[in-house]
């Protein structure tokens, strides 16, 4: 770890603000920061820390990790910045920053090579905002495109000039044959 | 509306060789078509044009992904439910397309629309888990409680164009 902190990060002020509601925001709609794919898709993840021990046997997995897994995944993803911590006697932890300001943080005390590797590739396919109770599946710029349906769409317009009720408006309207109509259809030879 | 009704009957009648008529019930009279191909060759190329690329209209479809039906247009996001075998950043066809429509126009698949002419593009750009939900079992006097938390994957997609080509005849 440098001595000087790193001053390459993004982090304004009101990142403090946006994480006070953290807490008590159980939903929201289905969001995705900055546009992301419209035009097209850019990697939201900024840079990931991987903090753990060198001796301690709670970041076995971790140091595994680091030593096969994470020079390759660093290959791959070019404008992501990884760095490896060492600190002395800590539990590992992964933390990740994000375009929107945003930072996760996974605990990774005891985990496997491949538990540690799961989380990272997780990390790296978030977008940075929180995981909440979604209040619909699906979320739309435009609503409609040929306008909402209401009860009165359809109707004929031939009863706006018409005093209601009228008789032929009033009629009781059935899916079902009647008798008469049965008649008429299968009439006997 | 009887006096209509008979009409039809009695044009049933004169064309006995139909089996629909004769055979089943019906309350609703038979559809006619009339002048089939000058209409149909007004109707494609109204459509045509509403399709055009420099109409630049804004098209909306439904399609069939991850066992149900979206309605999508351009810029939305659907969440699909499980860890699909796509990654972050993947360009798709949505290639199940029910149904395409226009501020005028409305084209429907039986069951599918062909595929090369309309086409609803999408990206993947999230893959998360979802909000944990909680299942408590708690037993009276039985000295027993179970916390499960339920989470599951999801991939969120975002339709990038949902766009179409002149109908043909």
């Amino acid at each position: 770890m440098p001595s000087v902190p790193r001053v390459d990060r993004l982090k304004p002020i009101y990142t403090a603000a946006k994480a006070l509601n953290f807490g008590w925001r159980f939903s929201d709609f289905l969001k995705i920061p900055a546009y992301n794919g419209i035009s097209r898709y850019t990697n939201q993840l900024h840079r990931i820390t991987v903090r753990f021990c060198k001796q301690s046997e709670s970041s076995v997995g971790v140091r595994n990790f680091i030593e096969n897994q994470i020079v390759e995944i660093g290959r791959k993803n070019p404008s992501v910045v990884i760095y490896a911590q060492p600190v002395r006697n800590s539990n590992p932890s992964i933390r990740a920053e994000y375009g929107n300001g945003r930072t996760l943080q996974i605990n990774a005390k005891n985990m496997t090579e491949t538990e540690v590797s799961k989380d990272f590739h997780l990390l790296f396919s978030r977008s940075g905002e929180p995981v909440v109770k979604l209040e619909s599946r699906q979320s739309a710029l435009c609503p409609s495109v040929q306008g909402q349906w209401t009860p009165i769409t359809w109707l004929p317009t031939a009863m706006n000039t018409e005093s209601l009720p009228a008789k032929q408006f009033s009629e009781h309207k059935s899916t079902a044959t009647s008798a008469t109509e049965y008649i008429l259809q299968n009439q006997p030879k | 509306m009887l006096s209509r009704r008979l009409l039809i009957v009695s044009q049933s009648l004169l064309r006995r060789s139909s089996p629909l008529v004769t055979s089943s019930v019906s309350t609703s009279s038979e559809a006619q078509v009339i002048d089939t191909d000058r209409i149909q060759k007004e109707v494609f190329k109204s459509i045509s044009e509403e399709v055009a690329e420099n109409q630049r209209q804004r098209l909306f479809a439904v399609v069939y992904v991850n066992g149900r039906q979206w309605k999508v247009s351009d810029g939305d996001l659907i969440n699909l439910e499980g860890n699909l075998p796509l990654n972050v950043g993947d360009e798709i066809k949505l290639e199940k397309v029910l149904m395409v429509g226009g501020a005028n126009f409305s084209l429907f698949g039986r069951p599918l629309l062909d595929s090369n002419t309309v086409s609803v593009d999408a990206v993947v750009v999230e893959k998360k888990t979802t909000n944990p939900e909680l299942k408590y079992v708690h037993l009276n006097h039985h000295q027993t409680k179970f916390l499960n938390w339920k989470s599951d994957e999801a991939t969120v997609l975002r339709i990038k164009s949902v766009t179409a080509k002149a109908v043909q005849q």
